[in-house]
């Protein structure tokens, strides 16, 4: 009885964790993120707008020298920016810095895929798209004419920003884990303490109920002046079967008296 | 003794609460130190980057000769950093005596910290504590010398305030925890302790009245050990009985002169005593209605797991048709799942005529299983409105099964309180859904969500295994009848009634329907709100009626007051409603909601009670089933037009526009039906007979 109070309290709080937990990561997954991102998200829009001086002064996108040195000045701030990319309103890639030694090569990135980010992104706004290996922050490069010439794609590890989260959904597993281990003990515990006296009345009127089924003559169960309910309705009922059984005994000898004087008759006969 | 074991059950109770209590501050505390130690460091790296970035653009200011306390339009440009970093909370100048030159932005610390904070770093630049903010200071150098520090502030609140925002959501997870709790704990304690222990007191009392005819169930614990050993003893009292009768047979056949001696022996021997027929003994069995309670739960919860964004998601389909989508398709699934459950309600009876209330809610619970698995991958429109027709039919076959059950399994004089049972489980369902139904929207996805409604309606068929025992064929006129032509004509040419249904019935359920599944998820999300708060405020309805309509249903029986409750409560929900297009904010129609709870919780019972009044002929000459039956399909159908007719009014008016007009539409209909129950009163004199058992409809 009491496992399976305390297995129902214990799948109510495994319930109630499983949602703490659920909202708890879901809402560091998105501080993380939102962090991560919006620090990428300031890089970008920092290089867009150096970029966008240039072009302002009339410069073709192609032919700004030192853009690749400011890709990797901006790419030397954090060890996790694989490679910053300048790309043209066609999608193809004019500038591009990206990280050496890489554990395994880059996906690449279509010319179609660009052209697409520039079509979903007119504004000056910053963009960010995730794929499975990288976070990419982008912006979109417009001259002074507000026609969208280009873009710049930051691409992020991703190993790092998914390390973080697992770790911290494997912290808040454990911690449930062992909450819900602690809880689980004070709820058989408490249980236990609750229920003992029913189990206590249990128990003695199962040792008075096996002693009357071993000796009908045993003494009588008394309930007492503060007895249970149970113990109450079992003194009576014990007292009733009493009663029954004397007259089944009563009534066994009289068969076994008139059985007696049957076989009596028959030897006299 | 009793006293002692709902003593006992409300100290379990209470310990679970304080269980759940302790373990949500557990594990909130953890979250707020991992929270910080994963969080501060990006904080410091965005503050780091910003900083930099600003720090560049001031020294080559600087570095054209410009002095630093000269600098034109800086507070202009910190501004707009500050804007497109909400996470930052201010930026700050200040020469290298300490004196602020340019600022912008909160909780920037007093002059003296931030000198404190300037201080020459050991190693690279980090945040520290300054104050109510983590500050990082970089220093600003006009040529070789420092001429002053560039200081960048974030809130120190910022993990803590991530918590905080959780804290809504948290005490959402308890309330539900708690009614799940009042759900779960007593069908645990009853039937592993209550229910064995009356079975065990009640066979008992049977044998110290001589009854030996029954025997109790066996189990492996404590109350099972008990059960074994009383069995035993009525099994031998029997057993001996029937041998010695059986002896006497023998000897009576053989010796004819003893029958006089042994058949009176014989008779003063079960004299007060009743045994079992053949020396057999039955179990004992006893049926309880908690499990009913405990399956209507799980089904309601199932069901309304995505009442807060249906319309949300019916939009996205809708929106394939023509985008914008009409307001009228986003409402068509709405009135089809509706009108289907009504229609579907006598099919569901009379298959539980037929099979009894386990199999039709095993029937019932794969049919939802199926609408909602399939709502959640629903290809297109059309096929969402086959999902939804089917989930109708599942809602109607459970919904029958468990009130079915509930009617066949109590005694007259208990059928209020069998009935008050089943309400209770159908409200806490009603309430934990559509709360936890947003919360999980939020995290995981429409179709995720969807699939935990399929698993909790699988989980309540199978429950329903154990929960629902083999009930008796319900008695037809225990049941909502199918009404016949003759009551129809009748009760249309019962003035009362036709008005009663017309004013305060119809717009009740059109009210609820139209704005509490219709207008309030897509509202609230234009308002901005998350799936998540769009749950808590759908959840107040179910809170106030589950607290406030007993009592109001008490006082309506005391005063004799029905009639004033529905038309004061038909008032208030209308006026709660009217603001909105003067006032559209989130908490107008969080108190919209509140006073159709309260409205709704006024008028249900007492609306029940006053077509048992006055209607007291047509149930004299039909029965009660059948004008029962009659009032509730008029009352779905109304419900069913609901978002229908909202929809309609959206498309002319927009959200917060339709809300007053149906608010107004509410307190007309309200004020007719005062005016012409004032006028007509109520036929017939008070009831002396009790109210039918009120169930008050979801839908």
């Amino acid at each position: 009885m009491y496992f399976k109070i305390t297995a129902a309290i214990a799948t109510l709080i495994a319930f109630v964790l499983s949602l703490a937990v659920l909202m708890n990561y879901a809402k560091f997954e998105r501080a993380f993120s939102g962090l991560t991102e919006s620090r990428l998200a300031f890089l970008v829009q920092d290089l867009r707008e150096t970029l966008e001086f240039g072009l302002d002064l009339g410069l073709d996108p192609a032919a700004m020298a030192n853009t690749t040195s400011i890709l990797a000045r901006e790419a030397a701030k954090d060890p996790q920016i694989l490679s910053i990319l300048v790309f043209d309103d066609q999608g193809q890639v004019l500038h591009r810095h990206q990280r050496e030694a890489l554990s395994r090569p880059l996906s690449e990135l279509t010319p179609g895929w660009f052209r697409t980010a520039l079509r979903t992104h007119p504004d000056a706004a910053p963009w960010r798209i995730s794929d499975p290996d990288t976070l990419i922050v982008g912006a979109t490069l417009t001259n002074n004419f507000g026609r969208a010439v280009g873009g710049i794609a930051l691409r992020y590890d991703r190993s790092f920003h998914d390390h973080e989260l697992a770790q911290a959904l494997t912290g808040l597993t454990q911690a449930a884990g062992l909450i819900l281990l602690a809880a689980t003990l004070i709820a058989l515990i408490s249980a236990w303490l609750l229920f003992r006296s029913a189990r206590r009345d249990l128990r003695r009127v199962r040792s008075a109920l096996a002693g009357f089924l071993e000796d009908a003559d045993s003494p009588a169960f008394q309930a007492g002046s503060s007895g249970s309910k149970l113990e109450i309705g079992y003194a009576a009922a014990e007292q009733n079967s009493r009663e029954f059984w004397r007259r089944l005994r009563q009534v066994e000898r009289i068969l076994r008296l008139e059985q007696q004087l049957a076989d009596q008759e028959s030897t006299d006969a | 003794m009793p006293e002692l074991r709902q003593a006992r059950f409300a100290g379990l109770f209470i310990m679970t609460l304080i269980l759940i209590v302790a373990v949500l501050i557990g594990i909130s505390f953890y979250a707020a130190r991992a929270f910080e130690r994963s969080l501060l460091p990006q904080l410091d790296r965005k503050m780091l980057t910003v900083g930099t970035a600003v720090n560049a653009k001031l020294e080559r200011a600087l570095r054209y000769g410009i002095p630093l306390e000269r600098l034109p339009g800086v507070t202009d440009f910190f501004g707009g950093v500050l804007a497109a970093n909400p996470d930052l909370a201010y930026l700050a100048v200040t020469s290298a005596n300490g004196v602020v030159l340019y600022q912008r932005g909160t909780l920037l610390p007093s002059v003296e910290q931030l000198v404190t904070s300037t201080q020459p770093p050991v190693g690279p630049p980090t945040a520290q504590r300054v104050g109510a903010a983590y500050d990082l200071a970089l220093p600003l150098q006009g040529g070789s010398t420092m001429t002053g520090a560039l200081h960048i502030g974030a809130d120190a609140g910022f993990v803590t305030r991530q918590i905080h925002e959780l804290l809504f959501d948290i005490a959402i997870v308890f309330i539900i925890a708690a009614l799940v709790a009042l759900e779960l704990l007593p069908l645990i304690v009853q039937q592993n302790l209550a229910a064995p222990m009356r079975r065990l007191e009640s066979v008992l009392r049977r044998i110290a009245d001589g009854d030996l005819r029954y025997t109790l169930p066996a189990s492996h614990d404590e109350v099972g050990q008990l059960s074994s050993l009383i069995n035993r003893l009525v099994t031998r009292l029997n057993t001996t009985y029937r041998q010695l009768i059986h002896q006497a047979l023998l000897l009576r056949t053989a010796i004819p002169a003893s029958v006089g001696r042994l058949d009176s022996g014989l008779a003063s021997l079960r004299q007060g005593f009743i045994l079992a027929p053949n020396g057999q003994p039955t179990p004992y069995s006893s049926i309880h209605l908690i499990g009913a309670r405990m399956a209507t739960f799980l089904f309601i919860f199932a069901a309304e797991l995505s009442q807060p964004f249906m319309p949300l998601y019916i939009r996205t389909y809708a929106a394939a048709l023509g985008d914008p989508p009409a307001q009228w398709l986003i409402g068509l699934p709405l009135t089809v799942f509706t009108l289907t459950a009504a229609l579907c309600m006598p099919i569901a009876g009379w298959r539980f005529e037929r099979v009894g209330s386990r199999h039709t809610f095993i029937e019932g619970a794969g049919l939802l299983m199926m609408g909602l698995a399939g709502t959640g991958l629903a290809f297109n429109f059309f096929d969402l409105l086959g999902w939804r027709a089917l989930t109708a039919v599942g809602y109607a076959f459970l919904y029958t099964a468990c009130q079915g059950y509930v009617v066949a399994n109590s005694s007259e004089q208990h059928r209020a309180q069998g009935s008050a049972l089943f309400v209770s489980g159908l409200m806490a369902g009603s309430i934990c859904g559509p709360a936890i139904g947003g919360i999980l929207a939020d995290r995981i996805g429409y179709t995720a969500t969807f699939s935990c409604a399929a698993a909790l309606a699988l989980g309540a068929g199978l429950a329903a295994l154990n929960l629902l025992g083999a009930s008796p064929v319900i008695r037809s006129n225990q049941r909502d009848q199918q009404p016949g032509h003759g009551l129809i004509r009748d009760l249309s040419a019962n003035f009362r009634f036709a008005w009663l249904m017309l004013f305060a019935a119809i717009p009740a359920k059109l009210l609820l329907n139209g704005f509490l599944f219709f207008l309030v998820p897509l509202t609230l999300y234009e308002l901005g709100n998350s799936r998540s708060e769009i749950g808590r405020v759908v959840m107040l309805y179910g809170l106030a009626a589950l607290f406030l309509g007993p009592m109001f249903a008490r006082l309506a029986d005391r005063f004799a007051v029905h009639g004033l409750l529905i038309g004061v409560g038909g008032l208030l929900t209308g006026i709660g409603l009217v603001p909105m297009l003067f006032f559209p904010s989130t908490l107008t129609v969080l108190a919209g909601v509140l006073c159709l709870g309260i409205g709704q919780a006024m008028s249900i019972s007492p609306q029940l009670a006053l077509v048992t009044r006055i209607c007291r002929p047509q149930i004299t000459r039909f029965g009660s089933g059948p004008v029962l039956g009659f009032y509730r399909l008029v009352e779905r159908l109304g419900g069913a037009s609901g978002p229908l007719i909202v929809a309609g009014f959206a498309g002319l008016f927009g959200y917060p526009g339709t809300m007053t007009a149906i608010g107004v539409l509410g307190v007309v209909t309200a004020a007719l039906f005062s005016i012409g129950f004032l006028i007509m009163g109520i036929d017939s004199e008070p009831s002396d007979q009790s109210a039918p058992p009120v169930t008050p409809e979801p839908f």
